[in-house]
């Protein structure tokens, strides 16, 4: 089941800036999905136009099973944006009131859920202050429960984690996978590539407006998975390694009095000939581990030059 | 409807935080203590709770004058303030209520909420509704219950204030709003409802001249003759007509003081009241009691203004600007 489902969005601003050239992605329900890209990729755009802020110049899809912009499926979303402008004239809890009273939330109902919202976001002793004399970090928390106030079934947030303290980006990442545990959707738009890494269950990557990768990470990492084996001492000398290494498809490197040997792989037992090849030849294994390409590597690739063309794998 | 009475809430609570509310309270105080200051004795009459008093053969306790006098106060205040300053007041509060929802971050956080610009656009206008309602109630209130302290009578009538300023108030509230959205600058709203309410009376001005009633017999006289005077006659006429289609706002002031003040008693009008008032004087008080005697002339009084066209007009005009903002505002990018 697809909690948002693009298959085109095009958005060129009057400056004629495209922001968003024919984007397509989706999004399966009960997953933390993160979206990375450049700065002025189309991120926050797209973001906006899912939320009916900016309207698109075409627009095809489905969010939570409805036409894009419909009424219903906005009553089931929830948006943190990137710099909420808080009212000065509320306090946090006046603000959660408020989201509650927009949310259509009943008389009887709303005072439980902005307490509830306010322990959840760790606000509860700072509720009566206004949000200007709140640490960014608080200011963030605010918004994450701002827009879980009317329970909603997916949860877009822009740069939920931007200005906040390690400490703070704990809690945050906790309260994202308690969301999802809930059955809940959580959309991530974040620069913190190592965040999304640990937290999302798929990833697309945005390059000047259209979706240049998109899939779970095993799914975009998977050509590059690999066991990599590090070796004590300089062991480049020994040709017959080196044979043997190559015939797999690996590489050898040497770096700081250690070497490393690659070997494209995802299957333990083909690397288990070399594992024997070095321990006949009584060098010293440090270690043995599979590796993957880490987000950030995938991304660097990603927007390197040439590498994509016309939104697809050149 | 939740969502649109929580903007109607939220922008009661916004307009009552501010430093403006206080000022405009303590303003509607100053107004009410102003009236309630003027008392009539034996001999004459004070201001100021008798901090300075004038002995008077006529102005004093227990004649018609004394009624005149607080009925020339009342239209004063009604008209110069209630339906005037104190409108104007609520506008500077409330002009800048859209363009601050509009600007990107706070619009990030009201606009999937509440789902529908048009409520957003239709909570803030009626947000800022019932703040004017509330503060010319206040100070219609007060001059009501000061009036039957003074005057001993409960003028109900004084209550029609309330409804008129509100009429004088939402077009002014609805261009505001427009320009909000079209500029998302609280001063560009503000000055563009001010220029439009002194366009709308330079107008009216024009169009209710006494020379302006002529115009079709100039253009008559004119047409036989050479003609010169045609162009004019027919700026005329398109000056009328186009005032027919805004706003009646100097029709809602003669309607105000004609149907909502309390009236002198016949014989005892404001020009006598002022001419006795001169008698004795030199100066300045001189000065002020002959431009007042002159400023009250009968002539405005004997236009006749019902209120159905004042409503239909300011109504319709309201409706046409809002709904003008709520087409802009669905297309625009926030």
């Amino acid at each position: 089941m697809l909690a948002l489902d693009l298959q085109s969005v095009t958005k060129t601003y009057p400056n004629g800036v495209v922001a968003l050239d024919s984007l397509a992605m989706t999004v399966e329900q009960g997953t933390v999905f993160g979206l990375l890209g450049p700065n002025g990729a189309g991120k926050s755009t797209l973001l906006k136009v899912l939320m009916t802020l900016v309207r698109p110049d075409q627009c095809r899809g489905t969010l939570l099973g409805q036409p894009l912009g419909n009424p219903k499926a906005l009553r089931r979303t929830g948006y943190l944006p990137e710099n909420p402008a808080w009212p000065h004239h509320l306090s946090a809890e006046g603000i959660l009131d408020f989201a509650a009273r927009l949310c259509g939330v009943s008389a009887g109902e709303r005072h439980r859920r902005v307490q509830e919202m306010l322990d959840l976001t760790g606000l509860q002793a700072w509720k009566r202050d206004r949000p200007s004399v709140y640490s960014k970090g608080m200011r963030q928390r605010l918004g994450l429960a701002y827009a879980l106030m009317g329970d909603p079934d997916l949860i877009f947030l822009d740069e939920p984690t931007d200005g906040v303290d390690p400490i703070g980006r704990k809690e945050m990442r906790e309260i994202i996978l308690r969301l999802r545990e809930r059955g809940k959707t959580v959309f991530v738009n974040s620069h913190v590539l190592g965040e999304l890494e640990t937290l999302c269950d798929s990833v697309a990557i945005l390059s000047r407006g259209r979706v240049v990768r998109q899939g779970t990470m095993e799914e975009l990492t998977a050509e590059s998975m690999r066991y990599e084996m590090r070796l004590d001492g300089d062991v480049m000398h020994d040709a017959v390694l080196q044979e043997l290494v190559q015939q797999l498809g690996g590489t050898m490197k040497m770096d700081e009095g250690e070497t490393y040997v690659n070997i494209p792989t995802r299957r333990p037992h083909l690397i288990q000939p070399v594992v024997v090849a070095v321990r006949q030849r009584g060098y010293l294994i440090i270690s043995v581990a599979p590796a993957r390409q880490s987000l950030e590597e995938l991304f660097l690739e990603a927007m390197r030059p040439g590498r994509y063309e016309g939104g697809r794998a050149a | 409807m939740r969502t649109l009475t929580a903007i109607i809430r939220d922008t009661l609570l916004m307009l009552g935080r501010r430093r403006l509310f206080w000022l405009h309270l303590w303003l509607n105080i100053a107004v009410v203590a102003l009236y309630a200051s003027v008392s009539f004795q034996e001999n004459g009459w004070s201001v100021g709770f008798g901090l300075k008093t004038a002995e008077n053969l006529w102005l004093k306790q227990n004649t018609p004058w004394e009624g005149t006098m607080h009925c020339w106060m009342i239209a004063r205040l009604m008209r110069w303030w209630v339906a005037g300053g104190a409108v104007f007041f609520v506008l500077f509060a409330t002009a800048a209520i859209l363009p601050e929802t509009l600007e990107p971050g706070g619009a990030a956080l009201i606009v999937p909420r509440a789902r529908r610009r048009s409520l957003i656009l239709a909570g803030r206008f009626l947000g800022a509704l019932c703040y004017s309602v509330l503060q010319t109630v206040l100070v219609v209130g007060g001059l009501y219950l000061v009036m039957r302290w003074r005057l001993g009578v409960w003028h109900h009538a004084l209550w029609l204030g309330v409804p008129l300023a509100a009429l004088l108030f939402i077009p002014l509230q609805a261009v505001a709003m427009l320009m909000g959205v079209l500029t998302r600058s609280a001063t560009a709203a503000l000055l563009v409802a001010i220029l439009f309410a002194g366009s709308v009376w330079a107008l009216q001005e024009a169009a209710a001249s006494p020379d302006q009633d002529t115009s079709a017999a100039v253009l008559e006289s004119n047409d036989e003759t050479n003609g010169s005077g045609i162009s004019e006659a027919l700026t005329d006429e398109a000056v009328k007509n186009f005032s027919m289609i805004l706003p009646q706002s100097r029709d809602s002031l003669l309607w105000l003081e004609r149907e909502a003040c309390p009236q002198p008693a016949q014989n005892f009008g404001y020009r006598a009241l002022f001419r006795r008032l001169r008698v004795g004087h030199s100066g300045f008080s001189a000065v002020a009691a002959d431009v007042i005697a002159a400023a009250s002339t009968p002539g405005k009084k004997q236009e006749t203004v019902s209120f159905l066209p004042l409503l239909a007009s300011s109504c319709a005009f309201t409706i046409a600007i809002l709904a003008l903002a709520a087409w802009l505002l669905k297309r625009r990018d926030l």
